[in-house]
């Protein structure tokens, strides 16, 4: 087996795995990340790219199961209401993330002192707030200043326009007296690209990096983290795109492969000090999975909206219903987003199953009857932690490397339950006051576990979490953990924001002390 | 192999059928207007019910429906017809016109309400 060595390995160059490459890219040290997926050409998964909503459905479908490249890993989602979605290559799931960049809120890092749910953070948001601004500014965040659901946010770029519908929904709204906001997006306006230009953790981080002298190593999946007799990380076995193994040696391993993907390594690594996997003595690894459980609501108007039109993802949003009330039945609470309508192409597959259009005579005057004039909006529930929501490793599928997948254990809280009921009528009264004549709902949707959070528990001690406040496994110092397996609450956010400010604020600490824990682990 | 009529005949009765399954309107170009018939006939040649086609008289009465021809053809017909240039100029000409007596407020304004809320975190 050839060798090679770093000083510090990264395990994933997504979100997480990239902001931390670039922060630590300023120490004059060799820096190597990896990732089981391949580089993709920025150009195929642009939003203005025309076959977008082809590549959908094909070759970046959100389901791993569905896609089954070599470098994705089976995940059974039988076992749950909700299925994982994600994307494996240099740049993660922000290939295909729609660049809603919101922050969470104050009172998401203490849930359980406030409200007696879930379980705190051990820090809060003005510790972080230095590098949500940090990482806002790399980013390119567009928004408004002065939204009364946040502390003040500054420095944002100008906010993108909320289109005709946003125009709508905005008014019902102020109607009803609820709260609305422009979304915080990572996309910038554009004149040669009317759907605006949404850069991936590639442009924003990663190609910084790669400037600054890290050695980025696509294709190239990590099998085992291997240990010494002291209990210290000596390095990992991974296998390249030739299905050649590996042994690469590093001083510190930093895992940021999401809440899924980070531990499915640790525990695909077990050994005889750790037999339940790496670092979880506790047994909290793979524990109190969170996923966001999401409500959808559409609305049917009379006339077109252009809702097809402007950028991906969340054009305005809501708060109102967010934190938790006495007069409510659930804890906590949920976002309403207004979203895009799907693009031709995503409406015929739509209607058809629904047996609502046909070729013919009446082909365009049954799908324009629908294109452009629905509004669908979606209610992402805050989860909260569940040691009975749980993943496990799945040896009966492997994946092309012959590790085994994951299964997912999953099950939606009664508290979860009624905030998405609460969540449908909400939604159902603002679409009626803004003047639907149709409305449907459902939820949970399936396809949606996009936010994979809490697997590998931060928390002060080692007998019930995995690390502690700067990402460090108590059991193991020199793997940190990056990404969003060490939320211990999920937020009823998407989390791209924290996540990413997170890595810059742990990244930070192993820059600060790099030496120091060289030193203890030599 | 196909002799040279036969793909013509082929060629004829499948350009028939696709203008039928997408016929244009006001503003949308038909099938063959919008995408060359080869691409589709190309990819589908060796299909039976393609090559059921290369006969000169075919009765298109009779074809009610297009389920068959949904079945094997539908997505290669979608995803060719609406990343066309000259579909999603027509899209785009229609979007505009639907929108032309359409009038939006300024956001500044609709946001004045919100703006005097009172701060809806708690710290």
């Amino acid at each position: 087996m050839k060798k090679e060595t770093a000083d510090i390995l990264i395990i994933g160059a997504g979100a997480s795995g990239s902001a931390a490459a670039w922060n630590l890219s300023k120490l004059n040290l060799k820096i190597v990340c990896m990732d089981q997926g391949p580089f993709i050409d920025k150009k195929e998964y642009s939003f203005n790219n025309k076959n977008r909503e082809i590549y959908k459905l094909g070759k970046f479908n959100i389901d791993p199961n569905q896609r089954k490249f070599n470098s994705d890993y089976p995940i059974n989602s039988n076992n749950s209401p909700i299925s994982i979605a994600n994307y494996n290559a240099v740049g993660g799931s922000t290939l295909i993330y729609s660049g809603h960049y919101p922050r969470f809120h104050p009172s998401d890092f203490k849930t359980k002192k406030i409200d007696k749910v879930g379980s705190n953070w051990l820090f809060n948001y003005y510790d972080l707030e230095k590098y949500y601004n940090l990482n806002d500014k790399m980013v390119g965040v567009s928004g408004m200043t002065g939204d009364p659901a946040y502390p003040k946010i500054k420095n944002l770029l100008p906010p993108l326009d909320i289109g005709y519908s946003g125009d709508i929904i905005a008014k019902a709204f102020n109607k009803l007296g609820w709260h609305w906001w422009p979304s915080y997006a990572a996309l910038r306006k554009s004149k040669k690209y009317k759907k605006g230009i949404r850069p991936t953790a590639v442009e924003i981080y990663l190609n910084k990096a790669i400037k600054n002298g890290v050695i980025v190593k696509p294709n190239s999946r990590v099998l085992k983290i291997k240990l010494s007799k002291n209990k210290i990380a000596t390095g990992v076995i991974y296998s390249n795109s030739k299905k050649e193994r590996k042994f690469l040696k590093a001083s510190i391993i930093i895992l940021a492969s999401n809440g899924i993907g980070t531990p499915r390594i640790l525990l695909n690594s077990r050994n005889k000090d750790f037999p339940n996997g790496l670092a979880n003595n506790s047994g909290q690894l793979g524990k109190n999975l969170m996923l966001h459980p999401l409500g959808f609501v559409e609305g049917h108007f009379d006339k077109y909206l252009g809702s097809d039109e402007g950028p991906e993802g969340c054009s305005i949003y809501s708060h109102e219903f967010y934190e938790t009330k006495k007069n409510r039945n659930f804890k906590r609470g949920y976002t309403i987003q207004l979203l895009k309508a799907p693009g031709p192409i995503e409406t015929f597959h739509y209607l058809k199953k629904f047996n609502r259009i046909k070729f013919g005579n009446f082909f365009f005057k049954n799908l324009f009857d629908y294109f452009g004039r629905t509004v669908p909006m979606a209610i992402i529930c805050e989860d909260t932690p569940s040691r009975n929501n749980f993943i496990q490793l799945d040896n009966k599928n492997k994946d092309s490397d012959g590790l085994p997948g994951i299964k997912i254990n999953y099950k939606i809280s009664e508290n979860t339950k009624k905030m998405l009921s609460h969540g449908i009528n909400q939604c159902k009264k603002l679409l009626k006051t803004a003047g639907a004549k149709k409305i449907t709902a459902f939820g949970p949707v399936k396809n949606t576990g996009w936010h994979l959070v809490g697997t590998a528990k931060m928390g002060s001690s080692k007998k019930n979490s995995v690390v502690n406040k700067f990402g460090q496994c108590h059991e193991i110092k020199n793997i940190f953990i990056v990404d969003s397996s060490i939320f211990p609450s999920s937020s009823g956010v998407n989390i791209a924001s924290t996540v990413q400010a997170v890595s810059l604020m742990i990244s930070d600490y192993i820059k600060k002390n790099f030496k120091k824990l060289i030193k203890k682990n030599a | 192999m196909l002799r040279s009529k036969e793909y013509y005949n082929l060629r004829k009765n499948l350009k028939k059928i696709l203008n039928q399954m997408i016929p244009g309107n006001k503003f949308m170009p038909s099938f063959s207007k919008a995408v060359r018939i080869e691409i589709i006939l190309n990819k589908h040649l060796e299909n039976k019910l393609m090559l059921s086609l290369k006969k000169k008289r075919i009765n298109f009465n009779k074809m009610q429906d297009f389920e068959n021809y949904e079945k094997v053809l539908c997505n290669d017909i979608l995803n060719t017809y609406f990343t066309s240039n000259s579909v999603i100029k027509a899209l785009n000409l229609m979007k505009r016109s639907y929108l032309k007596n359409t009038k939006k407020e300024n956001v500044f304004k609709l946001l004045k309400k919100v703006k005097n809320k009172k701060k809806i975190f708690r710290n």
